[in-house]
């Protein structure tokens, strides 16, 4: 297991610096690094073959948590050891800190970076499963200077796949915060503790000022296709108190628009009833946080 | 010159004395065998097939050979009439079995996904993986052998053409030697089996998992016109792999020397065997006259080796209605996989679980048999808990069975029948040497508190809550006596070692076997330490070279507490036998060794005290100042001892856990887990924890989270640690240790050994808890692993039935 020649690495101090290097090589040829986890084993298998591995490391402007006008903004290279004990994310945005705290084990934890997991949106991933249900939004600007903000149910296509270019990077990722009172959660089942989810499944809800929901994001892995919506199961919960029967009409709807298949780490029979038995604590999880 | 002896004195033996390895080993100071430079050297990747089973057309290496930095690439054919193929007598069991023949790579067809088909030598590394890309192997992809059972019928594909049949090896372990024995022995149990009150008749199916050292395999090899050829190989038994180089590469043995590196993460039986790859590898080195280096990957490693426990086994006993064990029979089926691994061909392993299938259980009677069948699989590895991990899993789980069909608690079933009078001879003709294995059970259960559990137990279950608890037991092996080891291996089971003082009142030990991270330096220096009242600081312990160290067969089966120390005793007991001799002679006093007593650096006249030496004075004047000594003695303190027992050894375990279940998903936790354990006289508590915790998460791990998967054509899914799951610290529970031990009678230092086998105690307690809290719905598991999935699908039929 060793990578296929790579000629040039580069830690570079700038977004301008990152560009500059970015320019010197085709679409395709350099690679963003942003702590590696994922990566660096695509790397070692010879799945990627990057001539040019561009280190973000450095770039402080990416590591900063703040809110600014009601939003929440993460830099892309914010480590999950940082989102997991960052109070920023108390309160509405509590489901990416659940998630946060149990990607991968303690060492991934420590390299692995917000930017990193939604760029690579890997099959099963707990980061882009809390931020496509909290609705985040990917702030990207290309090397030609143009900036776009894509929005989480635009940006996530599919396993390995986004709506990032070759000549995108990614500056940050944003939430707004809501109106009014609102709760986030995330839960997964893997074999180990410190596994990828078989299921995972993130809820974000919104109260209106009498106390019911009105609005719901739902959104699970584990199906093979990455982070998906499941909004059968949202449309489920507007106007409920998440009283039991709301969130088991909402689980009904989670499952009738999910497939879920059989593979080595679980039936599709068994990934359903995760489902159930994850999504039922979730939503409850996410009421209880945002009646709070 | 002073000695670093710790203030007052000091009883090493039982000291929980804190690894002397340890704090090079948590820097990153360790030396292990990708440490090891030498200049020049070239670097090996193996080109591996990509099916389970196909014919090698033809391989093109021209745009492989034409890449700069590549030196040489060897394929079955370019090397099938240079070197000699496995078997050689020396890799060769005394077991009649129907042994392959093969090359280090694959030579007309390959046998499993994953195996060399050849090998590309280049200047680095990086090289070498991009040359290995651009070999392109022609196959033509034949049908596969996968099921054991299929593949053992008559009109099964043979997977090596040569033998007729895909059964590599048969046995019947019971009922004596002829036919007729064997006939009017099955006609015994028959009429038990007719008789009997209570009859448990269940099929058992234990999937393939087995070990994953934290180091893969590595072999570096060195060759020279003067030396001869220099092998650094990741082992657990240099002195064999030595013989075994020599004798298929045909260089005089006295030119070879096989060193394991001093640090190894890991072997767990895995670096047992004798593998191709060192072949091929020695054989390049010389062929080249360069260094040579292979460093295997992950994927590889996973691909390749530490796959056992492979095994169906249809059990059945006999009791009455007491509960008193009254007949076992077992029909054994192992899936051997290809069987091309030196030493032990696979079989070995599910061998010697038949014989180790009785257990620490009074069988009046057993019939037991076993057929291995040859696979498209990678061949089985030895992993700890050495084959009998799946019938111990069938025999705990199935006395857990009987004990629910009587009526009775399981753990005073086994109590009822534990082997209560030392020795004994099992069924299966184990010698079982000494011990008392009702004290280590009863200080168990008087832990475990059953009575109050099941109070406990009910009032969970009117909350809704499923508890439940599981016992188990295990007789291991305490060393490989040569009884056993010469016919399973072809190899002396006696444990070796050199003890030499120097002038400076130090010593060193040199022991054949090669550890990986057991704590033999540490242990060793304590009985040393103990021996000549010095201190472990003071002691130093090389092992593992076969050109400094006395001939052992290596670290496996427990051999370091039962066989390697005892060897370490006899032989400082030799040299106090000289130092008394000629201090008494100085002392111009008659006395012999025994009215002598090492302590505190010092030997002391026990007859008068001021009478007496610094232990460095009499060491240096015996081995610098050789004069004025008495008539007959020659100066120096060197001595080599070779320990034998007079008849095989055992420690004994048993084991509880305590789990519950949630009945919505499957899912369940490990609340508790108790074991008990009679390890003899303890040399460190802390290395005798440290074994007992990695064997019980290996117990664990193995049962509930590790699995190789082959997919219905044959290819291996399960290549890395995202699909191969290992348990972490996360994972496990606490365990709470509690010893009750019987010091061996007949061991220099009373000491049994215990690295080789409690993983197989650890399926059948884990299961039997999780069965137990789910009686309810009266669900018995015969399959492992298991898993949360498969617990709820057995619930839900519950409820459905």
């Amino acid at each position: 297991m060793y990578p296929a020649e790579i000629k040039e690495y580069h830690r570079p101090d700038s977004i301008n610096q990152v560009f500059e290097i970015m320019a010197h090589h085709d679409e395709g040829e350099s690679l963003l690094l942003a702590g590696g986890q994922s990566s660096m084993q695509a790397i070692k298998s010879r799945m990627l073959r990057p001539q040019c591995i561009i280190d973000l490391q450095n770039l402080q402007e990416l590591k900063t948590v703040k809110v600014e006008s009601g939003t929440l903004k993460i830099g892309a290279m914010v480590r999950y050891c940082e989102l997991a004990k960052n109070s920023a994310l108390d309160k509405n945005f509590t489901g990416l800190k659940d998630a946060a705290t149990h990607v991968g084990d303690r060492q991934v934890r420590n390299r692995g970076t917000i930017g990193g997991s939604v760029c690579w949106n890997y099959a099963a991933a707990c980061t882009p499963t809390a931020v496509l249900a909290l609705d985040g939004r990917m702030h990207l600007v290309s090397s030609k200077g143009d900036s776009r903000v894509v929005k989480a149910d635009d940006f996530f296509l599919g396993p390995l796949d986004t709506a990032k270019s070759e000549s995108d990077i990614l500056i940050c990722v944003s939430f707004e915060q809501p109106e009014t009172k609102a709760g986030s959660a995330y839960k997964k089942w893997g074999l180990v503790k410190d596994a990828l989810p078989v299921v995972g499944i993130c809820a974000f809800i919104k109260l209106d000022t009498s106390g019911l929901c009105c609005e719901a994001r739902i959104a699970v892995t584990g199906m093979g296709l990455g982070a998906q919506r499941a909004t059968a199961g949202e449309a489920a919960l507007l106007s409920s108190d998440g009283d039991p029967k709301s969130i088991e009409a909402a689980i009904d709807g989670i499952c009738a628009t999910i497939d879920a298949p059989t593979d080595l780490s679980a039936t599709s029979d068994y990934r359903y009833q995760l489902i159930r038995n994850l999504g039922f604590e979730v939503i409850q999880i996410a009421f209880k946080r945002a009646s709070i | 010159m002073t000695s670093t002896i710790r203030p007052g004195s000091v009883e090493w033996m039982g000291e929980r004395l804190a690894r002397k390895e340890d704090l090079r080993l948590v820097t990153g100071k360790g030396k292990y065998l990708a440490d090891i430079i030498i200049p020049g050297a070239l670097h090996a990747v193996f080109v591996r097939s990509e099916y389970a089973h196909a014919k090698i057309l033809g391989i093109d290496l021209a745009e492989a050979e034409s890449l700069p930095g590549v030196i040489a690439i060897y394929t079955g054919e370019s090397i099938k009439d240079l070197i000699n193929p496995m078997p050689q007598a020396i890799v060769k069991p005394n077991l009649s079995a129907k042994y392959p023949t093969f090359w280090p790579l694959a030579v007309g067809k390959v046998t499993f996904h994953g195996e060399p088909v050849a090998l590309v030598i280049a200047r680095d590394k990086y090289v070498a993986e991009d040359a290995s890309e651009l070999v392109l192997v022609d196959y033509e992809e034949l049908p596969v052998v996968l099921d054991p059972e299929k593949a053992l019928s008559p009109d099964s594909l043979v997977v090596h053409e040569k033998d007729g049949t895909n059964e590599i090896f048969s046995m019947t372990f019971t009922g004596g030697e002829t036919e007729e024995e064997q006939k009017l022995n099955e006609k015994e149990v028959n009429s038990i089996f007719d008789t009997a009150p209570v009859v448990v008749k269940e099929r058992f199916r234990t999937h393939r998992t087995g070990l994953t050292p934290m180091e893969p395999r590595g072999v570096l090899c060195d060759w020279n016109e003067s030396d001869g050829l220099t092998a650094y190989i990741t082992t657990q038994r240099p002195h064999i792999d030595r013989l075994a180089l020599s004798d298929i590469l045909e260089i005089s043995a006295e030119r070879v020397r096989v060193i394991a590196p001093r640090d190894q993460g890991g072997g767990f039986g895995v670096k047992a065997p004798f593998y191709r790859e060192n072949i091929i590898i020695a054989y390049a080195a010389k062929a080249l006259s360069k260094p040579v280096r292979w460093i295997e990957s992950r994927y590889e490693s996973l691909m390749n080796v530490g796959q056992e426990r492979d095994q169906i086994n249809e059990l059945q006993i006999a009791a009455d209605r007491e509960g008193n064990l009254l007949g076992l029979r077992n029909r054994g089926i192992a899936d051997n996989g290809v069987g091309t691994t030196g030493v032990y061909w696979g079989f070995v392993m599910p061998f010697l679980g038949a014989i180790e299938l009785p257990n620490a259980y009074k069988w009046p009677k057993a019939d037991i048999s076993l057929k291995v069948a040859t696979t498209n699989k990678a061949c089985l590895t030895p992993s700890r808990a050495f084959g009998h991990f799946p019938t111990r899993f069938a025999v705990e789980r199935c006395i857990d069975m009987v004990a629910h069909k009587i009526g009775i608690e399981p753990s005073d079933l086994r109590r009822k029948n534990l082997v209560d009078t030392l020795p004994y001879t099992s069924v299966t003709n184990e010698y079982y040497d000494s011990g008392d294995f009702l004290k280590v059970w009863d200080t168990l259960t008087a832990k475990a508190d059953l009575a109050n559990f099941r109070k406990t137990q009910s009032e969970a279950l009117k909350e809704n809550r499923y508890i439940g608890i599981g016992f188990g037991c295990g007789v291991e092996l305490s060393g490989v006596a040569s009884e056993l080891l010469v016919p399973m291996e072809n190899q002396p089971g006696y444990g070796a070692a050199t003890v030499r003082l120097d002038p400076r009142g130090k010593v060193q030990v040199f022991g054949g076997d090669a550890p990986g991270g057991q704590g033999h330096e540490t242990t060793t220096a304590q009985v040393v330490a103990s021996e000549f009242g010095i201190d472990p600081a003071d002691v130093v312990v090389t092992t593992g070279d076969t050109g400094t160290t006395p001939f052992g067969s290596g670290s496996i089966g427990a051999r370091a507490g039962s066989y390697f120390v005892s060897a370490v005793a006899d032989a400082c007991r030799e040299l106090k036998e000289k130092i008394t001799r000629i201090l008494a002679y100085d002392l111009e006093i008659e006395a012999r060794n025994e009215h002598f007593e090492f302590i505190d650096g010092e030997v002391i006249y026990i007859g008068d005290r001021s009478k007496k030496s610094s232990f460095l004075s009499i060491v240096e004047r015996i081995i610098m100042f050789p004069i004025n000594l008495p008539k007959g003695e020659v100066g120096g303190l060197d001595a080599t001892a070779f320990f034998e027992a007079p008849k095989p050894m055992i420690c004994f375990n048993a084991d509880c856990c305590i789990v519950e279940v949630n009945i919505e998903t499957g899912d369940f936790e490990i609340l508790k887990w108790i074991t008990t354990e009679d390890v003899g006289n303890v040399i460190n508590p802390l290395v005798v924890d440290g074994q007992m915790h990695g064997a019980i998460v290996q117990g664990i791990s193995n049962t509930v989270f590790e699995e190789f998967v082959y997919d219905d054509q044959g290819q291996q899914l399960s290549a890395d640690f995202e699909n191969y799951k290992l348990a972490t610290a996360a994972d496990v529970p606490n365990i709470d240790i509690h010893y009750a031990t019987t010091p061996c009678p007949h061991t220099p230092l009373g000491t049994r050994g215990i690295g080789e086998g409690r993983p197989s105690s650890i399926p059948g307690t884990l299961t039997n808890a999780v069965c137990d809290a789910l009686a309810p719905f009266q669900i018995e598991i015969n399959e492992l692993p298991l898993r949360p999935n498969s617990i709820w699908e057995k619930i839900q039929q519950a409820k459905q039935a």
